[in-house]
């Protein structure tokens, strides 16, 4: 019962296990360098997800809040649940998020401008602007909102027996008809996209 | 019967009373062995003892088996074959393998091999427990292959990790035709009427209320998407 014995070095040098083990390893980083190189192709068109309606859905219970303290009459409350949808954390930038966001900056505008902040108001509006690029009605009214806080400024100057109340006034004017051009974009694109080829 | 026939077994009855005669004599070697061999008696103890001896070629210069003292040397190997006999049967009590632990100059073992071989050859094992025995050798003996069984099934996991990983980011045609139905983000105008603009004050919560439920809408279709429900 005497039986040759392989020592460790020739048990395992050459063995189909240790050659069966080497071609996994090589099969196994193939595999994963393969995937990694796809999975960089290009970026993936950015899609409706859970964080964008979360987000949405943020900003449409912050807009509730600030309707019941206006009905309140307290400016300063909605002022503030208004300044969470600007201020406050962000999905991924996606065109509904600008779009959303800029209409809260124009409700704040509106909001501060009641409140005689006008300035305040003003620079919501540029930054409001400045997000929303594109031609939709979102940038159209945010320079109606330019104009009503120019002509609460008017107002505001004309009451007051200070100088200004007239550019106001004009400003305001340059501005509901930068607004009007704007619809006007947004009903010409409307009518090309659905006009017959 | 006829007289001829009549003579004949007066013959074969003559023949046979002489035989009978002959071999109660002890005068004949060849009835002395067909008596023992049709009624063999019993031996005398020194007498099977030297027979014994002679078969296993002690004492085979002796010219007979006549009952003789046994020498004081003879008497000395006897005991030693008993001692190592009652050891064999002590060993074999315990079982009847080979241990491999055991001295290399123990000269019981070699005996328990040849032992069990011929215990196996009189009366072999059914080849089930033959093989249950293997299963339990290999798992006892082969705790140096466990390493390398371990290191071959992780292997294999980390394969098929690696395959579930590049079928998933590989998903050469049905991922591609998920990611194409799936609602992309977009502009919300198309919510609104074009022809009829915001209202100049007022009407922001209606807004978010239609952009809202219009994208919880198109996340469900995602995820149906997903899940493969078109």
């Amino acid at each position: 019962m005497i039986r040759p014995r392989r020592t460790a070095r020739e048990g395992t040098k050459g063995s189909p296990l240790r050659r069966l083990l080497g071609l996994w390893g090589v099969v196994v980083a193939l595999l994963v360098a393969g995937s990694g190189l796809l999975g960089c192709e290009g970026e993936a068109e950015v899609v409706v997800d859970p964080a964008l309606v979360a987000f949405l859905s943020k900003a449409r219970a912050a807009h509730h809040r600030a309707d019941l303290a206006e009905r309140a009459g307290d400016l300063e409350v909605a002022t503030g649940a208004v300044s969470a949808i600007v201020d406050g954390p962000r999905p991924p930038t996606t065109p509904e998020v600008v779009e959303v966001v800029s209409d809260a900056l124009a409700r704040r505008a509106d909001l501060k401008s009641r409140r005689g902040d006008l300035d305040g108001a003003d620079a919501d509006v540029d930054a409001g602007l400045a997000l929303a690029v594109e031609v939709t009605h979102f940038r159209g009214h945010l320079f109606e909102v330019r104009g009503l806080v120019a002509e609460r400024r008017a107002e505001r100057l004309e009451r007051a027996g200070e100088p200004g109340a007239e550019a106001a006034r004009e400003r305001a004017i340059r501005a509901y008809e930068e607004a009007i051009d704007v619809q006007d974009e947004v009903i010409r694109a409307a009518l090309e996209s659905t006009a017959p080829r | 019967m006829s007289a001829s026939e009549t003579h004949d077994e007066e013959v074969e009855l003559a023949e046979g009373a002489e035989g009978a005669d002959v071999a109660a004599s002890d005068a004949s070697p060849m009835a002395h062995a067909l008596r023992a061999a049709s009624a063999p008696g019993t031996l005398a103890e020194d007498v099977n003892e030297r027979l014994l001896r002679a078969a296993l070629g002690v004492s085979t210069d002796h010219p007979s088996f006549e009952a003789q003292p046994l020498a004081p040397a003879e008497l000395a190997a006897d005991m030693e074959e008993q001692a190592r006999a009652a050891a064999l049967r002590d060993r074999l009590a315990r079982a009847w393998v080979v241990d491999p632990e055991a001295e290399p100059d123990d000269p019981t073992e070699p005996l328990v091999e040849i032992a069990a071989a011929l215990r196996l050859a009189a009366h072999p094992r059914p080849l089930d427990q033959l093989a249950a025995e293997r299963t339990l050798a290999r798992g006892g003996l082969g705790r140096r292959h466990a390493g390398r069984a371990r290191l071959a099934w992780g292997a294999a996991l980390v394969t098929a990790a690696a395959a579930a990983i590049a079928l998933f980011r590989f998903a050469p045609v049905g991922h591609a035709d998920v990611e194409a139905t799936l609602v992309p983000a977009r502009s919300t105008q198309e919510l609104f009427d074009p022809a009829e603009p915001f209202p100049r004050e007022g009407g922001a919560s209606d807004r978010i209320d239609r952009i809202s439920a219009a994208r919880r809408g198109d996340l469900r279709q995602n995820r149906f998407a997903r899940w493969g429900i078109r």
